[in-house]
C-alpha cells in the first residue's frame, strides 16, 4: 500500500512538472504568433559575454552593439549620417572637427559632452582593441559641445567614417558609476536599457521612453526603436533556431542552418506564421593562390588561370546557396557602392573546361597534390569539396584542409601551408577597402614580405595605394587596380552568399546594421 | 579515517598540478591566439601583434607557466578573461550551479533507474526482462547523447510541445538535458549492477539466506545488494565524472550557460584563462568526487575502512620499530 502511495505521488509530480513545463508562452495574433506579447525576441547565437562599450569584438557582441550603445556617426547604403554627430568638417590634412548635439543624455539621465567623446575614444584606444583607431592622434574637447580629432597621417577613403564607427560613446559618470565596466549593465544613449542579463542566456533592453533625440527625422536605423522590448535569447545550436521559431520561442533568427530555411518559405511545413527574408551577404568567397617563393603558383600564371577556368562559379553558387548567392565578378561582390555595374559583363574567369585545359597543358604542373585550406563552416565546407570536384575533373589532385577560424587565421601566414587558400573576405563601406584585406603590401609586409597571399608585385601596390588614397581614389583607380588583379590572377572571388533571416509575420519589415545584423529596434511590425 | 581523507587532499595537489601544466601547455601550443579573436578579422597582423605584446602572449613558454602556477597554486587565482575582463572564478561560480543541477539530476536519474533495471535483469538472467533491460543498456551506451537530445527536442518540445527546447529556467527546463546526459549513465549503471548482482547472488551466504527461509525481498535487498555494492558505487563515481563531461555538449545543444558551455566559448576564442581555469575546476571536482567515493567504499565495506585504517597502524608500527 505504501509503495502505491509513492508510486501515484510521483506519478502525479511527474505529470505536473510536464504540465507546467508545457507552458510554453507563445501569443497568436490574427496570421501570426509571437514569442513575447511585450517586445521581440530574437535568437542569437553567442553571448555577449561582455558588453562593456570598448571590449574586445565577438559573434555575440556584435550582435547586441547596435542595440546597446550609439556611435558617432552610422552609415546606411554606403552613406555616412550622423547620430551624435550633428556635423563634421576637415580643417586640414590631418585634422577633423566635428559638433555634437547639445541635448544627448543617456539612459541614466547623465548628459554627453564634447569631453564624454574624448574619454571614450581614449579609454577605446587604451585598450589596443581597435586597430582602425590606431590613426589618432589625439582627440581635444574645443568646447562643451565640439570636439577635434588630429590624426597621425593623411586618411584614405573611408577611413574618418570608419573611425567615428569604431568607438562606442558612453558618458564619463555612467561609466565610471558602473561597478564592472558595463560589462554586464551597458548605460548608452540609445532609446533602450537593459533590463536583465542573464549570462549565456539571454539579454532583456526595454524602451527608456526618453530617446534624446526627439527629432524623428534625425533618427536613422540604428537609433530607431520601434518595439517596446527586445529579449535576445542565446540559442548556441544552430539547429535550434529551427526549433524555436517552429515553436515560436524567438520572433526572428539569422542563425537556421542554410538546410532548413526552405521549410520555412513559401509552401514549407513551417511557413505558417513565419517568413524568411534573404540579403546578400557582404562578404565574399575568394580563392587566393599561394604566391611564395616557393610555392608552384609563383611564376606559373597559366596554372593560376588554368584553376580559374575550370572552376564553375555559378555552379558553385547553385550547390551551396541553391542559386539564391551570386557568382562575383571582382574580388569583391556587387552590394558596394563604388562596384562598377559594368564588371557584370565582362568575361572574369567564366567557366570554360577548355580554355581551362589548355592553360593547364601551358603550365607545369606535373600531377602534384594542391593543399586547399578553408575555415571550416558548412556553406565553406561545400564549397571546398565542390572546388576539389571541379579540379579533378581537370585533372589537378586536391586535398582540403578545413581549420577552425583561430587556427585558419594563423595558418594562412604559413607559406608551406597551402597552395590555395579560400578565404572570407568583406568590407563595411567601399571595395577597396575590402581590396585592402588581402593586398595592401603595407599591412602584410612584415609576416608574408607581400600581401596576405605573398604577392610581391610593385604595380599592384601602386594601383592598391591609388585606390586608397582620398587624392586618387576614383573610378580609374578602381578600374585599373580590378583589371590588373584579373590579368594577373594572384586571385580572384568565387561567389557571395546571402543572409537568410527568418522571422514571425509579425515582423513586416526586417532592419540589418552594417554588419549585416538584426536591428530589431528598426525593424518594421504588424499593428 | 580522517588521516586518510587529509591524505588524499593533499595528493590532489600534485594532481591538479598536473593537470594546470598539460592544460596550459596544450593551449600555448594549440595555434590561434586570442589577440586575433579580439582584434576581429579586418586586423592587420602589426596591431595583432601589438595586442599579443600587450597581452603578454609573446613571453617564452616556461615564464607564462611558471606565472600561470604561481598565480593558480599560491594566490588562488584563476585570473581574468580576455574578453569578458572579469575573473575566471566568478564566472565559474556563477555558472555551476546550472552545471551542477544537471550532473546531479543525471546521477539521481542514473541511480534511481539503473540500479533496478540491473537488479531486474539479474533476477531474471535470459529472461524476458533481463534481454529488455540489457537492450536499453545498450541503447544506452550506443546512442550520442548530442542525437538523442536532437530527438527528445523534437517529440516533446517541437511534436507534442510540452517541453522548452532549450534555454534555463524552472525545472522543467531541465528534464529534456538531464534525460540525454543521462541515458548513457543510466545503461553503464544497469551492466555494472546486473553483472555484480549475478556474481553476487551466486555465493554461499545467499543459498544460506534462502534456505534460512528468508524472503526473495529480503535477500536481494539485504543480503545481496549491500555486497554488490562496491563496483556500482565505482560506477556511480565515475558516472557523476562522465555527467560533468557530458554537460559540455549538453549545455551547448540546450543553450544553458553553465561550465561546459561556458569552457566550450572560450576554446573558440582561444580564452585561455577561461579553458585553464574551467578544465582546473572540473579536474578539482572529479578529484573530490572520486575521494568521495573512496569514502563512501570505507562506509560501506568494513573490510576496506579496516584495509584503510590498517595501512595507518602498519605505517605507524614501521614508524615506531625504524626509532
Amino acid at each position: 500500500m505504501k509503495n502505491k502511495i509513492i508510486a501515484t505521488f510521483l506519478a502525479a509530480a511527474m505529470t505536473a512538472s510536464l504540465l507546467i513545463g508545457g507552458s510554453m508562452s507563445a501569443f497568436a495574433e490574427g496570421s501570426y504568433t509571437r514569442a513575447d506579447s511585450e517586445g521581440v525576441v530574437v535568437g542569437v547565437l553567442a553571448d555577449p559575454e561582455n558588453m562593456g562599450p570598448w571590449s574586445g569584438m565577438s559573434q555575440g557582441r556584435i550582435a547586441v552593439l547596435f542595440s546597446t550603445y550609439e556611435y558617432m556617426i552610422t552609415r546606411e547604403d554606403g552613406v555616412a549620417y550622423g547620430v551624435l554627430a550633428k556635423s563634421w568638417e576637415q580643417t586640414d590634412g590631418t585634422t577633423y572637427d566635428v559638433e555634437i548635439y547639445d541635448y544627448i543624455h543617456d539612459t541614466a539621465g547623465n548628459p554627453l559632452t564634447a569631453s564624454d567623446i574624448v574619454f571614450s575614444f581614449e579609454s577605446a584606444i587604451a585598450t589596443k582593441n581597435y586597430s582602425k583607431l590606431e590613426v589618432i592622434e589625439s582627440v581635444t574637447a574645443v568646447d562643451d559641445y565640439h570636439v577635434q580629432f588630429k590624426f597621425n597621417k593623411e586618411l584614405e577613403i573611408g577611413e574618418f567614417e570608419n573611425v567615428m564607427l569604431e568607438c562606442a560613446i558612453v558618458t564619463q559618470a555612467a561609466y565610471e558609476a558602473s561597478e564592472d565596466q558595463m560589462a554586464t549593465t551597458p548605460v548608452g544613449t540609445t532609446a533602450y536599457k537593459v533590463e536583465s542579463y542573464v549570462p549565456g542566456s539571454s539579454l532583456v533592453l526595454v524602451d527608456t521612453g526618453d530617446y534624446w533625440q526627439t527629432d524623428e527625422s534625425l533618427v536613422h536605423g540604428t537609433s530607431l526603436h520601434n518595439v517596446p522590448k527586445i529579449t535576445f535569447s542565446v540559442i548556441t545550436e544552430s539547429s535550434q533556431h529551427t526549433v524555436a521559431l517552429q515553436t515560436h520561442a524567438v520572433d526572428i533568427s539569422n542563425g537556421v542552418p542554410d538546410t532548413d530555411i526552405d521549410k520555412f518559405g513559401e509552401g514549407g511545413e513551417y511557413s505558417e506564421g513565419n517568413e524568411v527574408g534573404m540579403v546578400m551577404d557582404n562578404l565574399t568567397i575568394d580563392l587566393l593562390y599561394n604566391m611564395s617563393d616557393d610555392s608552384i603558383f609563383k611564376d606559373d600564371q597559366n596554372l593560376r588561370l588554368a584553376i580559374a577556368y575550370a572552376i564553375d562559379r555559378e555552379g558553385i553558387n547553385l550547390g551551396t546557396y541553391n542559386g539564391n548567392g551570386s557568382a562575383v565578378k571582382d574580388f569583391a561582390n556587387a552590394t558596394y557602392p563604388d562596384y562598377n555595374a559594368e564588371w557584370d559583363e565582362e568575361d572574369y574567369f567564366d567557366y570554360n573546361l577548355e580554355t581551362a585545359k589548355e592553360y593547364l597543358a601551358a603550365s607545369n604542373y606535373d600531377g602534384q597534390t594542391l593543399q586547399i585550406q578553408y575555415i571550416a563552416a558548412s556553406s565553406m565546407d561545400l564549397i571546398a569539396q565542390m572546388v576539389q570536384a571541379y579540379l579533378s575533373q581537370l585533372g589537378i589532385n586536391v586535398e582540403l584542409t578545413g581549420y577552425d577560424q583561430m587556427m585558419g587565421q594563423s595558418m594562412q601566414f604559413d607559406s608551406t601551408s597551402y597552395d590555395i587558400l579560400l578565404k572570407q573576405n568583406g568590407s563595411t563601406d567601399y571595395i577597396v577597402n575590402q581590396w585592402k584585406l588581402c593586398w595592401d603590401r603595407r599591412d602584410y609586409e612584415e609576416l608574408t614580405g607581400g600581401t596576405a597571399n605573398f604577392v610581391q608585385d610593385d604595380t599592384l601596390d601602386e594601383l592598391m595605394q591609388a585606390c586608397l588614397s582620398v587624392d586618387t581614389y576614383g573610378e580609374e583607380s578602381v578600374e585599373a587596380f580590378h583589371d590588373y588583379l584579373a590579368e594577373q590572377c594572384y586571385g580572384y572571388g568565387l561567389v557571395e552568399g546571402t543572409i537568410n533571416i527568418v522571422h514571425s509575420s509579425y515582423i513586416t519589415d526586417v532592419a540589418l546594421d552594417i554588419r549585416n545584423q538584426i536591428l530589431p529596434g528598426a525593424c518594421e511590425y504588424a499593428e | 579515517m580522517w588521516k586518510y581523507i587529509v591524505k588524499r587532499l593533499l595528493w590532489m595537489i600534485p594532481v591538479l598540478l598536473g593537470i594546470a601544466v598539460v592544460i596550459f601547455t596544450i593551449m600555448y601550443f594549440c595555434p590561434g591566439d586570442p589577440a586575433t579573436a579580439i582584434l576581429g578579422n579586418s586586423a592587420t597582423p602589426a596591431a595583432i601583434e601589438a595586442k599579443r605584446i600587450e597581452m603578454g602572449l609573446d613571453r617564452p613558454y616556461m615564464v607564462r607557466l611558471l606565472e600561470y602556477l604561481n598565480q593558480v597554486f599560491l594566490h588562488f587565482d584563476l585570473g581574468t578573461s580576455y574578453f569578458q575582463n572579469q575573473p575566471v572564478m566568478s564566472g565559474i561560480l556563477y555558472r555551476m550551479p546550472y552545471t551542477l543541477t544537471i550532473a546531479v539530476l543525471c546521477m539521481l536519474l542514473q541511480i534511481v533507474i539503473g540500479t533496478p533495471l540491473g537488479i531486474t535483469a539479474a533476477t531474471h538472467q535470459n529472461g524476458f526482462a533481463d534481454r529488455f533491460c540489457m537492450i536499453v543498456a545498450l541503447l544506452g551506451v550506443s546512442i550520442p547523447g548530442f542525437w538523442l537530445a536532437m530527438m527528445l527536442v523534437l517529440l516533446f518540445s517541437v511534436q507534442l510541445g510540452w517541453l522548452p527546447p532549450y534555454g534555463v529556467g524552472g525545472i522543467q527546463y531541465y528534464i529534456l538535458p538531464c534525460i540525454a546526459n543521462a541515458f548513457a549513465g543510466i545503461a553503464s549503471q544497469a551492466r555494472q549492477t546486473r553483472s555484480s548482482m549475478l556474481e553476487v547472488i551466486r555465493s554461499d551466504y545467499i543459498v544460506t539466506a534462502r534456505a534460512k527461509g528468508l524472503s526473495e525481498r529480503d535477500v536481494l535487498y539485504k543480503h545481496a545488494l549491500p555486497n554488490a555494492l562496491i563496483p556500482i558505487i565505482t560506477v556511480v563515481g565515475n558516472g557523476m565524472g562522465m555527467m560533468l563531461g557530458g554537460t559540455v555538449v549538453i549545455e551547448s545543444v540546450f543553450s544553458i550557460p553553465g561550465i561546459g558551455s561556458y569552457t566550450t566559448n572560450a576554446i573558440n576564442n582561444r580564452d585561455y584563462p577561461i579553458v585553464m581555469g574551467g578544465v582546473l575546476f572540473l579536474g578539482a571536482v572529479f578529484s573530490l568526487i572520486m575521494l568521495l567515493v573512496d569514502v563512501i567504499y570505507a562506509y560501506v565495506d568494513p573490510r576496506i575502512k579496516a584495509q584503510y585504517e590498517g595501512q595507518q597502524k602498519s605505517f605507524r608500527r614501521r614508524k615506531k620499530a625504524n626509532g
